[in-house]
């Protein structure tokens, strides 16, 4: 008896030396930096924030399949999800900053920091290619009374509260929403909803009186004529609803949305950055690319990272503004 | 139904079929294992699809779906591990089936359940699709508050030999599923700044934690103190007889028809499903046998199968003819149709309808194929039960770790997990019951976000509860669903006493 | 005696859940706001934690005696140190390991069960994951 106890501290000794001897593994071989002179190396990791199977999910699969043969190694995708995106990008910040591990950051980027749901920043990040944007869209039944952005505005500022759905307080269509708001000084009830789709759901029902989301997130129901679009909140008119005009044009100076693109952590080398960079613009600059967004129904738009990094910048001064004036309770 | 025969006449390509044969197979064995959701097979295989024709590449997916809901059933049987957050149900009276020998039974039982509910779905799915998805509209957040807390009611009969103790557990459910951000604020609830607490502690890693990690502590106790249960080989390859089913088919019909009408409503899905239609069979069964749920009654076994197979066909519905998802797996599918340049909606029927009934068509012939493989697979999966215990033992602790990793590649998950399991020891060795908790943690985000989405609706009006028909009576249905069996069981209580 | 420590402990603990939540902020759109079902649930369970207190004690099952209850804390030790040093020299490695220790503790002697076992569990768990599902698995310094 004492010997199957003897024979078991041994084999738990052996469990315990080797956790020790990899400890100072460890430590050894994050002091050598190599510098990454010929760059890539090894495969690279994209990591993505959110669930396999969603909007990020399929645009950041579709663009690693198709970078792997520009790039000449492979990209292996994780979704690495929770904290609404948060920790998949702190992740992807606190990677290895050789290049090896890209991450496909989001809108929330910017908006979870100043939600107060997140410490990091954008600048712990050096941005290398955009990929798509997404405007905010006012949409409402088809048999609603309202035809117009401005008949819209006006029952806004009628002080009827009316019923805007989005996917969930402090997410983008509800910033986009509020923002909306404070422009035209009118009062909506916003109500929030576990994601697009079931905002949208309650718009079919009547449930609700408008959504905010992307026009990709009703296109089907306005192509079968259910739902119509008011308006978009773009600089300019969308590809997908050319006949949809701009906030813009009805004078209201609001255009804002979401966007998604892919970054590396601040301090990686410059030549891994010119690499990644050179690399991804051909692959983003493909037609097949652009095909399979269109087929996603995902907007495309595509910034280097200098013009990546001046979105960046200009997006946190607008959500630096809006998020403290709507009092979200953080 | 001159359209589902052409639908069917397109299927009979060989290499059509043998996509959905190995979507099926892919999807069991997906399924059989824990951490592994429908949700992620059907992800991880979409961009396989990509570059196949849209037939084809939907029915693989549409393969692995059907095949992994039952694929599910399997570990949850055999092994008291529910391979898939549907299956939890299952495992209430499949395990204890297995642990009186009745393994294969329980499996085939699980087989014809399963595709009977996935027939009926798709049946309805064939003929009713655009009715139903009218109906299922009408549910607006009080009607989802009411499904929610009709689910919840539950607690009280799962609850096993004591129900004072099923409630604590659910209670503790319910405020742990508090967790992360408020779903209307999005105000951190008790996260103490932990990013990977944000989203909620995830049900998926508890429920492995509660279920397996806790089954394999209990298993090495038993080795240690070295009881002669061990090694007795429990496995046995005894299928239901005709009899036997025929006494199932009331239940698997009624829960067929539940599973299909939850799938249908958006936002809730098979977990669900599987609960609500157990206890429905256990409400509808005479009072003696009331007792033996729980205990491995068949029924409880058939209900949950036949409700969580439903679901698949359900959550079809409002995708195609809405473009809406009702469920995770819906909206990767909605993903698979739209990187086709196929766009859901209720002009999908008229503009592509070969397209839609051979998808109907292969959705029968994957859910043949599934009970095909389900029961040539009985022989084999029992097998399992032959491995020794203390070799298994192992193996299940290590699926659990790289399972509960595997959902979002977090190693939060993992030690959320490992806690579970400890705690899910001890509340096995005092009597608590774990299914209160995956329930609560499966409804309670629901329960809460739908209540308090109606009164922003309703600018703070209590009254939208109860003005509407359909709320109104689900929640009193709710109300006596908890309360009626408590107070039977304190009649009975009372009665022994005396 | 177990019911009432652990009745203490729930009503400890629904006192913390009804505290923490009293902090939460208000909602500023109309309805209640985040405090409301956590600070429900904390009532509920105040409630059940004073009943359970109440209950009748039932029978314990059998315990483990001196020597059983030793080795089942090594048992779940192991489980915390495998999780812990996946990260550190990885899945495959660890896993060996953990699948040794915890036959050996369940009186597996023979070493060619032992060896093949922890062999082929990493292995087939490794080639399902990351070949054929393509899901990445931890690899640390060791694989």
């Amino acid at each position: 008896m004492s010997m199957n106890l003897i024979r078991f501290t041994l084999v738990m000794s052996l469990v315990l030396v080797l956790g020790a001897c990899s400890n100072s593994a460890s430590s050894g071989s994050a002091g050598d930096d190599e510098q990454a002179s010929d760059f890539p190396t090894q495969s690279l990791e994209l990591i993505v924030p959110y669930a396999a199977g969603g909007g990020t999910d399929s645009l950041a699969r579709s663009f690693a399949d198709k970078a792997e043969e520009n790039l000449g190694e492979s990209i292996a995708v994780v979704n690495r999800e929770g904290g609404g995106g948060a920790v998949g990008m702190q992740n992807g910040m606190n990677a290895k900053a050789d290049g090896h591990t890209v991450t496909m950051v989001t809108v929330e980027l910017l908006t979870l920091p100043h939600s107060g749901l997140a410490q990091f920043s954008y600048e712990d990040l050096q941005p290398i290619a955009l990929l798509n944007e997404d405007p905010a869209a006012i949409t409402v039944k088809a048999d609603a009374p309202w035809d117009t952005l401005e008949d819209f505005v006006e029952e806004m500022k009628s002080g009827d509260k009316l019923k805007v759905g989005n996917s969930g307080t402090g997410a983008i269509w509800h910033l986009a929403a509020a923002a909306l708001e404070q422009e035209v000084g009118g009062e909506l009830n916003h109500v929030p909803f576990e994601g697009a789709a079931p905002a949208v759901n309650a718009l079919l029902g009547g449930h609700v009186d408008a959504v905010s989301v992307s026009p990709a997130e009703v296109k089907s129901q306005v192509e079968s004529g259910e739902l119509k679009v008011l308006g978009v909140m773009a600089d300019n008119r969308v590809d997908s609803l050319p006949e949809v005009p701009t906030l813009k044009e009805s004078g209201i100076d609001l255009s804002i949305g979401t966007w998604r693109g892919l970054a590396v952590p601040a301090d990686t080398p410059e030549n891994a950055v010119n690499t990644l960079q050179e690399s991804f613009k051909e692959t983003a600059q493909t037609e097949e690319f652009k095909d399979t967004l269109t087929k996603l129904g995902i907007g495309y738009r595509y910034e280097n990272a200098e013009g990546f990094s001046e979105l960046l910048k200009e997006q946190d001064e607008l959500f630096e503004e809006l998020i403290p004036s709507l009092n979200l309770n953080q | 139904m001159d359209l589902l025969l052409l639908g069917f006449e397109r299927l009979l390509h060989v290499d059509i079929i043998l996509l959905l044969v190995a979507g099926v197979i892919a999807g069991i064995i997906i399924g059989s294992l824990p951490g592994l959701t429908s949700t992620m097979g059907v992800a991880l295989f979409l961009p396989v699809t990509f570059g196949m024709d849209p037939v084809n590449g939907l029915l693989l997916l549409i393969g692995i779906y059907f095949g992994s809901i039952y694929g599910g059933s399997i570990a949850a049987i055999l092994l008291n591990t529910p391979g898939t957050p549907a299956s939890a149900a299952t495992a209430m009276d499949g395990y204890p089936m297995t642990q009186k020998g009745e393994a294969g039974k329980a499996l085939g039982i699980a087989v014809i359940a399963s595709g009977m509910g996935g027939i009926v779905s798709v049946l309805m799915l064939t003929f009713i699709s655009p009715q139903l998805a009218r109906v299922a509209l009408n549910f607006s957040a009080p009607e989802m508050f009411a499904l929610a807390l009709f689910g919840l009611s539950i607690i009280s009969s799962i609850s096993g030999k004591s129900v004072l103790k099923g409630l604590i557990a659910g209670v503790v459910g319910l405020i742990i599923a508090t967790i992360g951000m408020d779903p209307m604020t999005s105000f951190p609830r008790f996260t103490f700044d932990q990013l990977s607490l944000l989203n909620g502690v995830s049900f998926i890693p508890v429920m492995i934690g509660l279920f397996a990690v806790s089954e394999a502590l209990l298993g090495l106790e038993e080795q240690l103190r070295g009881s002669k249960k061990i090694n007795k080989v429990i496995a046995s390859y005894v299928l239901p007889k005709w009899h036997e089913v025929k006494r199932l088919i009331s239940s698997m019909l009624r829960s067929s028809f539940i599973g299909t009408f939850i799938g249908i409503i958006p936002g809730a899905g098979a977990d669900i499903a599987a609960y609500v239609a157990y206890n429905e069979t256990k409400r509808f069964s005479k009072k003696e046998e009331k007792e033996s749920f729980g205990n491995g009654n068949p029924k409880g076994v058939a209900s949950a199968e036949a409700a969580n197979n439903g679901v698949t066909g359900g959550a079809m519905v409002p995708l195609l003819t809405l473009g809406i998802p009702g469920d995770a797996v819906a909206a990767v599918l909605l993903g698979a149709l739209v990187v086709q340049g196929i766009q859901p909606g209720p002009q999908l029927f008229t503009t592509s309808s070969d397209l839609v009934y051979t998808l109907f068509a292969g959705m029968f012939l994957a859910t043949l194929l599934m009970m095909l493989f389900g029961f040539l697979g009985i022989r084999l999966f029992t097998k399992i039960l032959k491995v020794k215990k203390n070799i298994l033992i192992p193996i299940i602790l290590v699926l659990s770790v790289i399972g509960a990793y595997a959902i979002s590649n977090n190693f939060f998950d993992v030690y959320v997990m490992l806690v579970s399991g400890i705690i899910g020891y001890f509340m096995k060795k005092h009597g608590f019951p774990a299914s209160p908790v995956v329930l609560a943690l499966i409804l309670g985000p629901m329960a809460e976000s739908e209540f308090r989405r109606s009164l922003v609706m309703s600018e703070g009006a209590y009254s939208i509860f109860f003005t509407r028909p359909i709320a109104a009576v689900l929640i009193i249905l709710a109300t006596l669903s908890l309360v009626v069996p408590i107070m039977f069981k304190k009649r009975k209580t009372i009665e022994q006493l005396n | 005696m177990f019911n009432r420590l652990l009745g203490l402990g729930l009503i400890l603990f629904s006192g913390t859940v009804w505290m923490l939540a009293g902090a939460f902020p208000e909602q500023n759109t109309s309805g209640p706001g985040p405090a409301l079902f956590p600070q429900m649930l904390a009532v509920l369970l105040l409630i059940l934690s004073i009943s359970l207190m109440l209950t009748k004690e039932n029978r314990h099952s059998e315990g483990l005696d001196k020597r059983g209850k030793i080795f089942f804390s090594l048992g779940v030790l192991m489980v915390i140190l495998y999780v812990a040093i996946i990260q550190l020299i990885g899945f495959g490695v660890a896993t060996l390991l953990v699948t040794i220790g915890w036959m050996w503790l369940m009186k597996i002697r023979k070493w060619w069960v032992l060896l093949t076992t922890s062999t082929l569990l990493p292995a087939s768990v490794i080639f399902a994951f990351e070949y054929l599902l393509r899901v990445p698995i931890p690899h640390g310094l060791l694989y």
